[in-house]
């Protein structure tokens, strides 16, 4: 623990104020596994300190009274220290694994309400990564590290002390020893470290250029390539295994080192020592508990700076995690600000759609990017059906985006039922949509759940009611188990218009009365066109709709046709008045006749 | 047992490192045992109090000194004998794995998806290399060190012997039994940080749902029941590795205890000396050792024989790609002039295999229910020499897989597609393919510079264009001059970011870079715009030195320029002839024609 806080001296506070919430509720756990500790290191000085006591009471003499009580002596001890050495690293461990579980979870909580401009720039591994490989890293230096050195480390000071006390020239015999071996692991691991880097390096490049081969393999097998690219990925395969028999001959070296010296300090220990006993200064006994408490000495050395890594690790692992703490959550500055009464008064404003206002409305997806909304202004009314027409790039699936708050940085105004869109908290704007994607997104549960998706106020009866009023019903009855059908990923055992339909029956769930529709571009058999097209039919019947729409039959229905351009609204009015007008529209809709 | 022989297949061709490994390994345990030996009398020596005998004693420690030099440099020697073979086998076992890889066919991709396969030599090999490294020594160093330590403690008493090996056995069996219980956990937990992985990707997937539907209560709800999943286990895996894992390590501490006790009871009774119990505690340390690593070897064998079956998967495909005409036809065929008398299809039908994975599936799945399954029904249609054919059809009318059928990218069957009258199933697929080039309609470029993705392929050919041909003739001259470092430019996912019509551009100048006799074309012009388009097709059927061409194309220009047309539908051929011929022949292509003309729709739907 000393070294991790001397490495993040800085930020420790904040660090501190940031995990704290996670460990509080443990400390009565953390505080169990300290409190061994000093039993522990106390056991660990006593069972040389009895053994000397043994060979230098008992056996010098050749005496075997008393014997049985300094037995039972060093066996309770030998006990005491197990359950000790054991109870810390458990308990430790145990509330660690608590306050992991419970960052893991409020981790993804947070990105579960990150906008949607973070999940633009963020590739979704480097959030998986976050929850877990780096929560693993730290799991892993706990385990395998940091809590065995902080005791070690501490047994190893309390056993110098001890050794010390019987005899200071022995210790300073030993001690000698200890900074070459520390100098000699620390040199051979840092050569260690950089090979390993290397081969991961080179290991990565191969694994990478086995990845694009095989992804490309017609390219390679059509072009005769399989001799090139495989002369090539030896290349890679032999300079890893140079670099690993690098790594494998400073490791050999590192082992058989540390295994040497010990027995060479023995020796120097003997020579040293054989004089003091000539000379009556030492006793055979504490000779041998120095021989004895050696390599309790030593490892410790050799261990630590392969656990100061493990540390490092661990704590490039937290400042991972912290960047999701740094990240700003999607939250509405306005929800926190009202006040209740102004809460209660815009949901009754907000109770059932009346109107909705676009006014010169500008809106770009970063702020170095180009403008993709240009002054667009457009209203409709309770009923109306809008269709917003255009080629890809046009702005049309942007202002669904700014309607249902996914981006909402946009200048202008946009009004509904007279209240400014920005200072409406995004669940209130939530309710008030049913929202029909073109990508459809189903949860791998039953259909009756992807329906109704447990939103408050939806019984059974409205997920079929909902089903029904798309026409979906007929097909769901069919199927095994019907409406608690379990679908695969993301609904792989339902065709792609089945899949449209459960998501449009989902749009209706909640039973809004402004529906925005996305239609799909992506052409699908007859049959399913005539599913969805009954559902769009009677949507259009009965609700107030703006529809991104490709087919005809949608836009024909509509009130009013927006023809969208680069972000401008090019043309306005209904199918007849364009038509007549002879202008963009009226050319798509020739081109689509043909 | 087919995973052992396999191992050994690759493992004995190190035989000889391995065998001086043994010996130093057998130097390294012999000197071991013995500096105990050593210590225990030069302890008797002190014990003897008597002056006589210091010259002695410094002789015993310069022996101890002078074996601990020996040990660290025969134990060096020995490590390194027996991991560097692990690491050559690794080596080995990677590059032939990925020999097979290249030069399996689709039916092998169908069934293994890639992941999987990249996991395999990635992963897998990790466990194929523990064998052949630690666990090969292993096996040696437990089968010394077990041998000789109890027989030097036996030589000074072999009761104190048996009441050190007792302990030992006990607690070997208790840790051995919690590490396979460990590894249950930990395969376990595994499984659980996988589900939970899976878990947030789908979330992460549908997040917008999620938000949109303010259900995020029930996400965290979904999550936190994995991640308790995944913290009992680890409270499992906890309570092992902190209570039973370390009894091992006490196990020394009670040997020592043992030998104090027991030992000193018979040295009071004069049958033991001090240097001797001296010696017994350094052989308690001695002794644990080699259970610790024997628990170590059968993990490592296990996972290692898992990790050899995968590896079979890969490696025991059998990959023949010869050439079998009869010795008659061979006298006769001639690698070099072959597509002298052109290209003939007869009576070509093909259905995709049931199994078949991936994106056939779904080209499989629309005309093969129509058409009894099969892809492609009845096709018979010649290529000679120099002539230019179009493929005209609609999505899912069996154009690529025809493609795919010509170049033996798919198991063409026998007797239906011929060059100079061979059956190209008899040829070798490396012939084939050097006498149809085939640009696939997906560009794929490698992350690499532009020159070395164009010269993809050439290194064995016998006639290259220059690149400066290349690049003029896809078009791509213009665009290299404003890239940062022109033919050297890395492009593909690490490099710069191309158009479309760039990626097809520069998979056209690949196919173009090495002359074959039969270019396909698989819809590659799709990105480009109408005037290069133009320019490109002047390219390839003027200067290309294909002698003939088969495009698959809807575009206009493609189609009035061609010598020979084949409309497809549903995988059968239902019109054949020039433009011309068709328009007055073929209603469906003239209202292909007509469509085209007008339609910017049916591009749209081609993009």
């Amino acid at each position: 623990m000393s070294k991790s806080k001397k490495i993040s001296t800085l930020s420790l506070k904040e660090y501190w104020n940031q995990f704290s919430p996670f460990i509080l509720p443990y400390k009565n756990l953390y505080l169990l596994g300290f409190l061994p500790i000093p039993i522990s290191v106390f056991c660990s000085v006593a069972f040389p300190w009895l053994i000397i006591q043994i060979v230098d009471e008992q056996l010098v003499g050749q005496k075997w009274e008393g014997m049985g009580f300094w037995l039972l002596l060093i066996s309770c001890v030998l006990v005491v220290n197990y359950i000790a050495s054991s109870s810390y690293l458990y308990f430790v461990q145990k509330a660690a694994l608590f306050s992991m579980r419970d960052m893991r979870l409020n981790m993804f909580d947070r990105v579960l309400n990150f906008p949607r401009s973070y999940f633009d720039k963020t590739p979704m591994g480097s959030v998986l990564t976050r929850l877990t490989s780096d929560l693993e890293a730290i799991n892993e230096s706990l385990a395998s590290g940091v809590l065995a050195m902080v005791r070690d480390v501490l047994i190893t000071v309390a056993l110098l002390i001890f050794l010390s006390t019987i005899s200071w020239q022995l210790t300073l015999v030993t001690l000698i020893i200890a900074p070459p071996i520390y100098w000699i692991t620390t040199v051979l691991r840092r050569l260690l470290h950089e090979s390993q880097l290397s081969s991961r390096r080179v290991l990565s490049q191969s694994t990478g250029y086995l990845q694009e081969s095989l992804q490309g393999i017609k390219t390679v097998q059509l072009y005769n390539a399989e001799a090139e690219t495989q002369k090539r990925f030896n290349l890679f395969t032999l300079a890893f295994y140079r670099f690993q028999s690098r790594s494998n001959l400073i490791d050999a070296g590192l082992f058989a080192i540390i295994e040497g010296i010990t027995t060479i300090s023995m020796g120097l220990i003997i020579w040293y020592g054989a004089h003091e006993i000539l000379a009556a200064a030492l006793s055979v006994g504490v000779l041998i508990g120095f021989i004895q408490t050696l390599d309790k000495i030593f490892v410790p050395i050799r261990d630590f700076t392969s656990q100061i890594a493990s540390i490092q690790r661990a704590l490039a692992a937290l400042q991972n995690i912290q960047s999701l703490y740094d990240q700003p959550l999607e939250t509405d500055n306005k929800e926190e600000s009202l006040s209740q009464a102004d809460m209660r008064e815009m949901e009754s404003q907000l109770e059932s759609f009346n109107s909705l206002a676009f006014e010169n409305v500008h809106f770009r997806y970063s702020e170095s990017g180009s403008y993709v909304l240009k002054g667009v202004t457009f209203s409709l009314n309770k009923g109306d059906k809008i269709a917003l027409v255009g080629s890809t790039g046009s702005g049309k699936s942007t202002i669904l985006r700014l309607l249902t708050k996914t981006y909402r940085e946009y200048e202008g105004s946009i009004r509904l039922n007279g209240v400014e869109l920005r200072d409406i908290p995004k669940k209130l704007v939530n309710n008030f949509f049913s929202l029909m994607q073109q990508e459809v997104y189903l949860f791998s549960e039953s259909i009756a759940f992807n329906i109704g998706l447990q939103r408050e106020g939806i019984t059974d009866a409205g997920i079929k009611e909902a089903a029904k009023y798309v026409y979906a019903d007929e097909f769901i009855e069919k199927l095994p188990n019907g409406y608690q059908f379990i679908l695969s990923a993301n609904g792989s055992n339902l065709s792609a218009g089945q899949s449209q339909l459960v998501a449009f029956a989902r749009a209706m769930a909640s039973g809004s009365d402004l529906v925005l529709l996305d239609e799909a571009t992506s052409s699908v058999d007859s049959v399913t066109e005539n599913m969805i097209q009954r559902a769009i039919d009677h949507v259009f019947a009965e609700k107030t709709v703006i529809a991104i729409a490709h087919r005809l039959s949608t836009i024909q229905h509509s009130d009013q046709i927006i023809v969208l351009d680069q972000g401008e609204i090019i043309e306005k009015g209904t199918h007849e008045s364009l038509i007549k007008e002879g202008g963009f529209y009226a050319n798509l809709v020739e081109s689509a006749d043909e | 047992m087919n995973e052992l022989r396999l191992f050994f297949s690759y493992a004995l061709q190190h035989k000889y490192s391995y065998l001086l490994g043994v010996i130093c390994l057998f130097i390294t345990n012999l000197l071991a045992v013995t500096i105990p030996v050593y210590l225990g009398e030069s302890v008797d020596l002190l014990d003897g109090n008597e002056t006589s005998d210091y010259e002695s004693l410094i002789e015993k420690i310069y022996w101890v000194i002078g074996f601990a030099f020996c040990v660290m440099l025969s134990r060096t020697a020995s490590r390194m004998l027996f991991f560097n073979p692990g690491r050559l086998v690794e080596k080995d076992f990677k590059n032939d794995a990925f020999k097979t890889l290249t030069q399996s066919q689709q039916h092998f991709y169908g069934k293994h998806p890639v992941g999987g396969l990249i996991s395999i030599v990635n992963n897998d090999i990790n466990g194929i290399r523990a064998m052949a490294g630690v666990g090969m020594m292993n096996v040696f160093n437990i089968f010394f060190t077990l041998s000789m330590t109890p027989i030097k403690m036996w030589q000074i008493s072999p009761s104190l012997m048996l009441y050190c090996l007792a302990p030992v056995l006990v607690s070997f069996l208790i840790v051995n039994y919690a590490i396979a219980t460990m590894r249950k956990l930990l395969s376990q937990r595994m499984r659980y940080l996988q589900n939970l992985s899976t878990q947030t990707v789908t979330f992460l997937n549908g997040v917008e749902v999620i938000k949109g539907n303010a259900i995020q209560p029930w996400a965290l709800a979904k999550f936190n029941r994995s991640n308790d999943d995944i913290l009992e286990v680890s409270l499992k895996q906890l309570r092992i590795r902190t209570f039973i894992m370390p009894i091992l390590e006490f196990t020394e501490s009670v040997l020592k205890i043992i030998i104090l006790g027991v030992g000193g009871w018979y040295l009071v009774q004069s049958e033991l000396s001090l240097g001797d119990i001296t010696a017994f505690l350094a052989y308690a340390s001695l002794l644990a050792m080699p259970f610790m690593s024997l628990g170590r070897l059968i993990s490592t064998v296990q996972m290692g024989m898992v990790s050899l079956k995968s590896m079979g998967r890969i490696l025991n495909q059998t990959i023949i790609d010869e050439n079998t005409l009869s010795p008659s036809e061979k006298a006769s065929f001639d690698q070099h002039m072959l597509f002298s008398k052109g290209l003939s299809v007869r009576n070509l039908n093909f259905a995709y295999p049931k199994s078949m994975d991936g994106n056939s599936d779904k080209i499989s799945e629309n005309n093969a229910d129509k058409n009894n399954g099969f892809a492609l029904k009845n096709l018979s249609f010649d290529i000679k020499p120099g002539e230019k054919v179009a493929i005209l059809g609609r999505v899912g009318s069996g154009k690529t897989t025809l493609v795919n059928c010509l170049n033996r990218f798919y198991e063409t069957p026998e007797n239906s597609i011929f060059i100079d009258g061979y059956d190209v199933t008899q040829l070798s697929r490396k012939e084939l393919r050097s006498v149809i080039r085939t640009i696939t309609q997906e560009p794929f470029l490698f992350s690499d510079t532009l020159e070395n993705n164009i010269r993809f392929g050439s290194e064995a050919a016998k006639t290259r264009l220059t690149m400066d041909m290349a690049l003029a003739q896809s078009a791509m001259k213009k665009d290299v001059k404003t890239f940062p470092d022109g033919v050297q430019t890395l492009v593909g996912e690490k490099g710069i970011l191309l158009s479309g019509g760039q990626k097809q551009r520069i998979s056209l100048a690949r196919g173009l870079f090495t002359p074959a006799n039969l270019l396909v074309l698989d819809n590659v012009l799709s990105a480009v715009d109408n005037d290069t388009e133009r320019f490109l097709l002047d390219q390839i059927f003027n200067h290309a030195q294909a002698k003939s061409c088969l495009i698959v194309s809807h575009r206009q220009a493609v189609l009035e320029r061609v010598d020979n047309i084949l409309l497809l539908e549903k995988g059968e051929i239902i019109a054949t002839g020039s433009h011309e011929e068709l328009l007055k022949t073929s209603n469906l292509y003239r209202e292909t024609w007509q469509f085209l003309q007008t339609g910017a729709l049916e591009e749209e739907k081609n993009v």
